[in-house]
């Protein structure tokens, strides 16, 4: 998918003409808290005579109240045009600094606040003469980065109230259904010819054994609907929500454009049946002389050609199968038809929908267990899977209700079930797939509560069951007589002469070899991702698992998001689920579905990267190495190529800026210039007897690590200065080596954990940066000890007093770098 | 009518290997335009004029000196000192005069270093007296003086002022014809431009790109080149990517990896640490960059003298 530049209408007037900066620099004192530690004379006095500063003031705070006025006054009568506040938690207090500043006509990233307090005061109260001199550079290289700051604009990008959800399962069904509520339109797309998904063939729900195709009401309507209402799907009425648009038989083969502003190509299958004409009134299978293996019912029977899924499906619409149809030379259905429906002449369509996001809820199937040969499945017949023995404890299934060996239809007396069939098995699926437990004790309680002298077994490795009364329901199961064997089967065996199965396992509790005698094996095998989730994945642009499920964006934060800005997840797309977390997870990405397109419009402060065409040299690597897939390749020329990133798509991390070997990219919050000037300010002041060590910290967790060490005033030596940058991953070797150009003894590199970075890859990447600048400082002569890479969370301001003090040990005792 | 008054060209060579006096002649034909434009006032390797003749021009004199060659010695820095003086336009010509190149990997030792393995340890070397090179000697007619070899060496711009650049090893043949024509033409571009493109390598080069993923890192004979795909997705490092182009990625057209010898893009000051930064980012694995011995050597084989840090620290 191609993210397409345009379509932003940029704001226009508060962007003025740059001119010479007049920095304004605010002191808070934190009601005077810290001015018993820093010198704050020594620091208005240090400031004044910095170049372009041309107001120093000092307050208690200035984040609030008469502080913040001063601020405003400043901007508006003293012409201040740049803005340097030294606050407490800068990432609280800028909010309201940015929101007055820009309420005072000035562009609100003009500011610059940094926190002399955590990062300075409180871990260097000890040592007061050493921290004002570190606050003096601190300060120094806020004014100097601010006197380079530049303005940016706002964009607004559309977002179309609309929403795509694929896959009519329950998940699915749910979520299309939340955001019509809500007055989204909503298009519901799914690939066969009826909704319902797994939950229409598997009957009953654990653990209250009701209606697998219970759905809640839409409660758009509370005239005829009461809020506690559910109903089965297919009389539900959700498909008279007027918003709601249902298409069957169709799937997505192109999305184009952006989040807010998808163009989505759906290819509709016929259904040779006119969904408005037909009554669903049986004559034309009647007439039908195709008979096929019906596979809704697991092949346990028979179907037409012409057809409809009974009874818990939606449409209630008859439909053509059109591989076993043989359309004008029979023809027969036509002439019986009452209404005329049969349109044998329908063709394929493409639909192009225009949505402002889409939900993806392709749900799981069962892994076709084939291919696990010790377990004959497919060669014995008397071998199913669940949902086929669901179809068989459906009353209106193939059976009626009853379970048999499909071999000669006898009823199955003696039945064993095995576990973990291709799960929790390297082989296959090395996870568990969390339902299947549940699912055999719902199968076993079924069947040893309809047909008592039947004899159920179970062979698991560990029965699980973790869910809210999960547990009783497994005591109910052994209670009613059900038989539990620890052990994996070795192999099933068939015996010819009686045509009996035999399950050979070993129960590992009374460690004795058994041969199980069966009439009829039930397979609980590995639950697996939909079979056109890759297909899906790459039409998309967003990842999948290591297990082939799609990929969320955060498990803990953001469970139902991807990396893609308006593509959620829910159900069994992101992992095997049962009903009420497949409905809780649809919920859930119905309301950030809604959250993203609610105001109609995404409005956005560009801090984003920005490509200069005239350097790109197509290089193409930062396109691989953007975590957002924010940018793409334009061409330029005849052959040429250049990179041009989203303003929408890009979260401003810097990691392209990190990666690129010409400088072509830039991120406009926080130019190449302003690095370096912020660097050399603060190296340019010691004023400690220790060497100067350079800590490169990212804004999140790293930075996080940092204020909570001085938030528990947790003391490390004043000569530890800090830099920050969105991400460390923006870090390149060129701002290493210049640190040790510019007078660092010793250079700290403080990030994400590698696994949970904000933004994804930087750690993990600067991480391979800093490692091989170790190789490259070895070759130049200079100890590899000097640069070192720390991974800390906010609760983790210890390792970071720790890691300061220990670099800052490290550089002394390894001696002064002399650099020529 | 009055002839046009011809300009005076000087060309010189400081530590060089005198291949960028070789690219000087494989512009061809295009010399007669230079001729016919221009006087040749001072070439070392083809004329016979002493220093001493450079010494008596006026300053200013010479219209425009391509110097090649890296600063090595007293005697590089005197003559480009000299030139500049004499020069109203100095063109740094050639990876040596403009990133140290090779030579500039001499900064990996020091003089002392590099005495000991040129003149005692090479096994080539039959050295008995222990001779090394001295600034000053005494022979029978007199004390000889000799100029000092440098510990570090430096590139032209680290010397004097420079007012335009060319680089490659040697510099690219149409780009030598264009910067001699905008010069006979008198069509200079701003000062500090160089006549090689923006753009890195990569742009001209025809190879395909394709995953951008490095797995792992293999010598060029360790693979079996398919001709058309990248040799970075091959894993094979090429410094195309860091690398200012204008060469028409002639290596890459025949097959052979980018080395680097265009120097930094415009907007890069470390060359090395560029591709460096790249390479890691696009590595998948933590391996790879185990797999790279010789950092130096494969990123700054050109560039080594015109990085940030310029040189190794030698301790005693």
């Amino acid at each position: 998918m191609t993210a397409k530049k345009g379509l932003s209408k940029r704001s226009k007037g508060k962007v003025k003409k740059m001119e010479e900066a007049k920095v304004g620099v605010f002191l808070s004192d934190c009601g005077g808290q810290i001015a018993k530690i820093l010198d704050f004379e020594a620091l208005t006095g240090f400031l004044k005579t910095v170049n372009g500063v041309a107001l120093v003031a000092r307050g208690s705070e200035f984040w609030r109240g008469q502080g913040l006025q001063a601020i405003v006054d400043a901007v508006k009568e003293k012409k201040i045009n740049r803005v340097v506040v030294a606050e407490n938690i800068p990432k609280i207090s800028e909010i309201a600094i940015t929101k007055a500043v820009e309420e005072a006509e000035l562009n609100p990233h003009l500011v610059e606040v940094l926190d002399i307090k955590d990062h300075c005061a409180w871990p260097h109260k000890d040592t007061p003469k050493e921290a004002t001199e570190k606050a003096k550079a601190m300060l120094l290289a806020a004014v100097e980065k601010a006197k380079l700051l530049e303005p940016i604009e706002k964009t607004e990008f559309p977002a179309v109230k609309s929403v795509l959800v694929i896959g009519g399962g329950i998940a699915g069904i749910q979520a299309a259904e939340d955001l019509a509520d809500m007055g989204f339109q909503v298009y519901l797309v799914e690939k066969e010819p009826f909704l319902g998904g797994l939950a229409a063939k598997a009957v009953r729900f654990f653990p209250t054994d009701d209606c697998a195709i219970c759905i809640q009401s839409p409660t758009s309507d509370l005239k005829t609907v009461t809020q506690t209402s559910r109903k089965c799907v297919y009389r539900s009425g959700f498909s008279e929500i007027p918003n709601l648009n249902v298409l069957t038989n169709s799937k997505i083969v192109k999305v184009e454009g952006a989040p807010g502003n998808f163009k989505v190509t759906v290819e509709r299958k016929p259904r040779y049946v006119n969904e408005k004409k037909c009554v669903a009134c049986d004559l034309c299978t009647s007439v039908c002389p195709v008979e096929v293996p019906d596979e809704y019912n697991a092949k346990l029977k028979t179907r037409k050609a012409i057809y409809v899924n009974k009874p818990l499906v939606y449409p209630p619409v008859y439909a053509i199968d059109a591989k076993a149809c043989k359309f004008h030379e029979c023809a027969k259905c036509v002439e019986v038809c009452p209404t005329k429906a049969i349109e044998l002449d329908q063709k394929t369509e493409h639909l192009t929908l225009n949505v402002g996001s889409v939900i993806v809820a392709t749900g799981f199937r069962e892994y076709d267990p084939s291919v696990i040969k010790e377990y004959h499945y497919g060669e014995y017949p008397d071998i199913v899977t669940h949902l086929e023995l669901a179809r068989m404890l459906d009353a209106f299934g193939p059976t009626n209700g009853t379970v048999v060996r499909p071999s000669d239809g006898k009823p199955a007396k003696r039945i064993v079930f095995v576990q973990c069939v291709g799960s929790r098995d390297r082989r296959w699926n090395p996870y568990c797939s969390s339902i299947c437990c549940m699912i055999s004790l719902k199968h076993a309680t079924l069947i040893k509560s309809a047909f008592p002298d039947t004899d159920v077994t179970i062979c698991y490795i560990d029965i699980r069951t973790t869910g809210r009364e999960h547990e009783y329901y497994y005591e109910r199961a052994r209670e009613i007589g059900v038989k539990f064997v620890k052990g994996r089967p070795a192999e099933i065996v068939h015996d010819p002469a009686t045509n009996t199965l035999v399950v050979e396992v070993e129960d590992e509790l009374l460690r004795r070899l058994l041969e199980l005698e069966a009439d009829l094996v039930v397979l609980a095998t590995a639950m697996v991702s939909s079979e056109n989730a890759r297909e899906l994945a790459e039409i998309l642009g967003i990842e999948l698992d290591q297990d082939g499920f799609f990929k969320e964006y955060n498990a803990k934060l953001r469970p139902t998001e991807t990396k893609r800005r308006g593509i959620f997840l829910c159900g069994g797309a992101t992992f095997p689920k049962d009903a009420p977390t497949a409905s809780l997870h649809a919920h859930s990405a119905a309301v950030k579905a809604a959250k993203f397109l609610m105001n109609g419009k995404i409005v956005k402060d560009l801090k984003v990267a920005v490509v200069n065409e005239d350097y790109c040299g197509d290089c193409e690597f930062c396109p691989v190495t953007c975590p957002y897939g924010a940018i793409t390749l334009e061409p330029k020329g005849e052959g040429h190529f250049v990179a041009r990133v989203s303003e929408l798509l890009c979260e401003g991390c810097g990691v392209c800026v990190g990666t690129c070997p010409v400088g072509a990219i830039e991120l406009r919050h926080l130019k190449p210039s302003q690095i370096s000037a912020q660097m050399k300010a603060l190296l340019s002041i010691n004023g400690t007897s220790k060497p100067l060590v350079l800590a490169i910290s990212c804004s999140e967790c790293g930075n996080a690590a940092i204020d909570s060490s001085g938030m528990a005033m947790m003391s490390y030596p004043a000569n530890v200065r800090v830099l920050r940058v969105p991400c460390t991953g923006i870090v390149q070797v060129q701002h290493i080596l210049e640190a040790f150009k510019a007078g660092a003894q010793g250079v700290m590199v403080v990030g994400c954990k590698p696994d949970g970075c904000h933004y994804e890859v930087g750690s993990q990447k600067t991480h391979k940066k800093v490692e091989l600048a170790k190789t490259l400082l070895k070759a130049y002569g200079i100890e590899p000890e000097r640069l070192e890479m720390f991974n800390l969370v906010y609760i983790e301001g210890d390792k970071f007093a720790e890691a300061a003090k220990m670099m800052t040990e490290r550089v002394e005792k390894l001696g002064s770098l002399q650099l020529a | 009518m009055e002839k046009p008054k011809k300009l005076k060209f000087a060309f010189y060579w400081a530590a060089s290997c005198g291949g960028c006096e070789i690219a000087v002649l494989d512009i061809n034909e295009k010399i007669l335009d230079v001729i016919a434009k221009a006087d040749i006032v001072f070439w070392p390797v083809a004329m016979d004029i002493k220093y001493k003749d450079v010494e008596a021009m006026p300053d200013k004199s010479i219209d425009v000196c391509f110097f090649n060659g890296a600063i090595r010695t007293e005697e590089n820095e005197h003559m480009a000192k000299l030139l500049r003086q004499k020069a109203k336009v100095l063109v740094a010509f050639g990876s040596c005069a403009c990133d140290g190149c090779v030579i500039g990997l001499g900064n990996l030792w020091n003089r002392e270093k590099i005495f000991e393995r040129a003149y005692f340890e090479t096994p080539s070397t039959r050295n008995p007296q222990s001779v090394t090179p001295q600034t000053r000697f005494k022979v029978a007619q007199g004390e000889l003086e000799l100029p000092e070899f440098y510990d570090t060496v430096k590139t032209l711009a680290q010397t004097v002022d420079v007012d335009y650049f060319i680089s490659g090893c040697p510099p690219p043949v149409p780009r030598i014809i264009e910067a001699l024509d905008a010069i006979l033409n008198g069509k200079l571009p701003p000062k500090g431009s160089s006549f090689l493109l923006n753009k890195s390598v990569c742009d001209e080069c025809p190879r395909e790109k394709k995953e951008r993923k490095i797995t792992q890192v293999k010598r060029i004979y360790e693979i079996e080149d398919d001709f058309k795909t990248c040799f970075l997705d091959q894993g094979v490092i090429c410094m195309g990517p860091a690398t200012r182009g204008g060469c028409g990625a002639q290596c890459l057209k025949a097959n052979i990896p980018c080395t680097g010898c265009g120097g930094p893009t415009p907007r890069v000051s470390d060359q090395g640490a560029a591709m460096i930064s790249a390479f890691a980012s696009i590595a998948t694995d933590p391996k790879v960059i185990e797999q790279v011995v010789d950092p130096v050597g494969t990123f700054y084989k050109y560039s080594l003298a015109n990085s940030i840090l310029r040189r190794r620290v030698v301790r005693e």
